[in-house]
């Protein structure tokens, strides 16, 4: 089947991650990230972009979101694919992922995710909440008591 | 008390082995990401969170969006707006940037309306939804009702933060001019007078996209736009089941660059005053086959005035340079051009089409695409058709002059398919098969086929699905026609031929 790529034509861009693994990423996908864009300006030319703060395994999953992001039209659902994607992961990747979409402050990223969170937490007690995300309870018996009356005035 | 150490007590570690899967990830957050996470939570969930440990004692205090509906009543017992403002005073963040109500409206709460109204305007709040008559309150049965609520005069400060706000089930004479940075406003249910929108739009001098699902729906809508106002887009949106059929639309919006019909063209009649040149037109119209009277198709048509209505407005936005059509519209002009009926001249240079690339559609597409003489731009995103039913039409015979067309889609450079539902998402690298992403969509390879032959000047294709996307300029081997029985009709410039040729040769 006859095909051609129009994407050897396109500027890229070099990141490195934290565990020092090079990225080639196009520039629309790149400059997403508002933390690139800035650093872009810093540096001059070619030069390889230092991403200290995350994996490269992370910084994959953010990369592969970013392009996805500006080839498609973002009106219409892709966002759901990827919302099911972090429903689905572990909290490891899931979290570093938030910590990574702050940090490169890519704001529908962080968004996205930290839906996913909040969806997790939704209809679940204080208990439940705990156990999922494995929050260890160190307030006192008297502690919660006064919580419990700081917020009576909407629950008694 | 009630079990806290549940966690420590069943350790578990059945599913998954993951050496990190027990420790505590979202303590760990920074403050401003765990807000944006109480953020998406309703209110209730949200203070029940400081219970969870010393870390998230307040957090929620610093919430920056505020929403309170009926689930806050079941969940604590207590009224929405009272509630709202002792929430208010817990809250410590110094700007609040939404707040979201719905409740059942009587008049004794129009004081605490009012002030809440101003607290926005305190708490610089951006953008503000207030639902006076909230069908999810289950407590009595619900009831159309239009609440009159004066939206206070300017008294104390200038509204100047809130950009978005949103009205539902209201009776509104107009918005006083103290929203000066209001950018986008929605009203749903809500019963206008005559000369409503007129005076909101002058009165609001950064408007620019005013929304209406269901307004009016027992009386007729005047939709007038202030002469003064800078409003670029309007959006209607009404439902067959909601809106009376007897009633009527009547719009004057000479400056409006875009315009949208959504879910269903309900009235008796659509009017437009003055002149109306949208540079963008969008008819979403994927609630019209929900209604019987809609759908039947006799031997003239759709039954009665929904076509009529669609052909007019269609035909009066023709200068439109963005075109989007649904799948429903689609089909009503395949109606067109079995009934010989010529297109008009559009002007349009990009297309969307949302269709189901089913037979009967493809006349429907044709009919844009002969019509469309300057197209630079084709969009087909794929989906389920409507269902209008078409057996009557396939046995009618229809003379008049046939038309015949010439060099058509001679500006045509790009044109994408989209298919965000098929089974057939991904593929590797270059290695991608067309067959399977028209899976189920039995007349896209035509189009291609279509498109390839006529559109001499087409410069790349793309077919992009919800994972990839994948583009050529080489359109050899795409759109083959081995598949395709019906040649005559199935070729751009002769769809029009058909129907005269099938009755030639019975």
């Amino acid at each position: 089947m006859a095909s051609s790529s129009t994407s050897e034509q396109k500027k890229k861009i070099r990141l490195k991650s934290a565990d020092n693994e090079l990225f080639d990423v196009d520039e629309d996908a790149a400059l997403q990230s508002e933390t690139i864009k800035n650093l872009l300006q810093e540096i001059s030319g070619d030069q390889i972009v230092p991403l200290p703060n995350v994996t490269s395994k992370i910084l994959a999953k953010v990369i592969e979101y970013c392009s996805n992001m500006c080839e498609l039209d973002p009106i219409i659902s892709v966002n759901k694919q990827w919302e099911s994607f972090f429903k689905n992961c572990d909290q490891d990747t899931l979290f570093d992922t938030i910590l990574a979409a702050n940090y490169l402050s890519i704001k529908s990223l962080l968004d996205l995710t930290c839906k996913c969170v909040a969806d997790m937490m939704k209809g679940k007690t204080p208990e439940e909440i705990r156990e999922k995300f494995h929050i260890v309870n160190d307030l006192t018996s008297e502690e919660e008591a006064k919580i419990r009356a700081e917020i009576s005035w909407a629950f008694e | 008390m009630d079990c806290p150490q549940l966690s420590s007590k069943c350790p578990r570690h059945s599913a998954t082995s993951d050496d990190n899967c027990d420790l505590d990830y979202i303590s760990n957050l920074h403050d401003d990401i765990l807000i944006q996470i109480l953020d998406k939570l309703p209110m209730e969930e949200a203070v029940d969170t400081s219970l969870l440990s010393k870390r998230w004692k307040d957090i929620w205090r610093y919430k920056k969006k505020v929403e309170l509906g009926y689930q806050w009543v079941q969940r604590t017992g207590k009224k929405v707006l009272p509630s709202l403002f002792k929430i208010f005073r817990a809250l410590r963040e110094q700007n609040i940037h939404s707040i979201s109500v719905s409740l059942r409206y009587d008049l004794s709460m129009l004081t605490e309306i009012q002030s809440l109204i101003a607290y926005a305007s305190v708490k610089n709040v951006e953008e503000l939804y207030i639902d006076f008559n909230d069908r999810n309150d289950r407590r009595s049965r619900w009831r159309r009702r239009y609440i009159s609520v004066l939206i206070p005069e300017c008294e104390l400060s200038q509204c100047s933060s809130l950009v978005k706000l949103s009205l539902k089930s209201l009776q509104l004479e107009t918005l006083p001019p103290r929203f000066e940075a209001l950018r986008e406003l929605f009203l749903e249910r809500v019963k206008l007078a005559e000369d409503s929108l007129e005076n909101i739009t002058n009165n609001c001098p950064s408007l620019a996209l005013l929304s209406l699902t269901n307004c009016n729906p027992n009386a007729d809508l005047k939709v007038i736009i202030g002469a003064n106002s800078n409003l670029r887009c309007l959006v209607i949106r009404e439902e067959l089941s909601e809106v009376q059929k007897m009633t009527e639309l009547c719009i004057r919006a000479t400056n409006v660059k875009a315009i949208e019909f959504a879910l269903a063209l309900p009235r008796k009649a659509y009017q437009i005053e003055g002149t109306l040149v949208c540079s963008e037109a969008t008819f979403r119209l994927n609630q019209m086959h929900r209604s019987r009277q809609a759908m039947r198709v006799t031997s003239l048509g759709i039954n009665g005035k929904f076509t009529k209505n669609f052909l007019g407005l269609l035909r009066t936005l023709r200068a439109a340079e963005v075109l989007t059509l649904s799948s429903w519209c689609i089909q009503v002009l395949s109606i067109e051009v079995v009934k010989l009926q010529q297109p008009p001249i559009f002007e349009v240079r990009h297309l969307i089409l949302e269709t189901g690339l089913i037979r009967w559609e493809f006349r429907g597409i044709a009919y844009m695409l002969l019509g469309c003489y300057k197209l630079e731009n084709l969009l087909i995103v794929m989906g389920a058709p409507a269902e209008l039913k078409f057996e009557y039409m396939e046995n009618v015979k229809y003379y008049g002059i046939t038309m015949s067309f010439g060099k058509i889609l001679q500006d045509l450079t790009i044109v994408e398919f989209r298919n965000y539902s098929g089974n057939y998402q991904t593929w590797d690298g270059d290695d991608f098969n067309e067959i399977q992403f028209f899976a189920g969509f039995e007349f896209g390879s035509l189009l291609v086929w279509n498109l390839k032959t006529y559109a001499t000047g087409l410069k790349k294709l793309v077919f992009t699905t919800g994972k990839k996307r994948f583009e050529t300029s080489q359109f050899e081997g795409f759109g083959d026609l081995f598949s395709f029985t019906h040649l005559d009709y199935c070729q751009l410039p002769c769809v029009y031929r058909s129907a005269e040729y099938r009755g030639y040769h019975r």
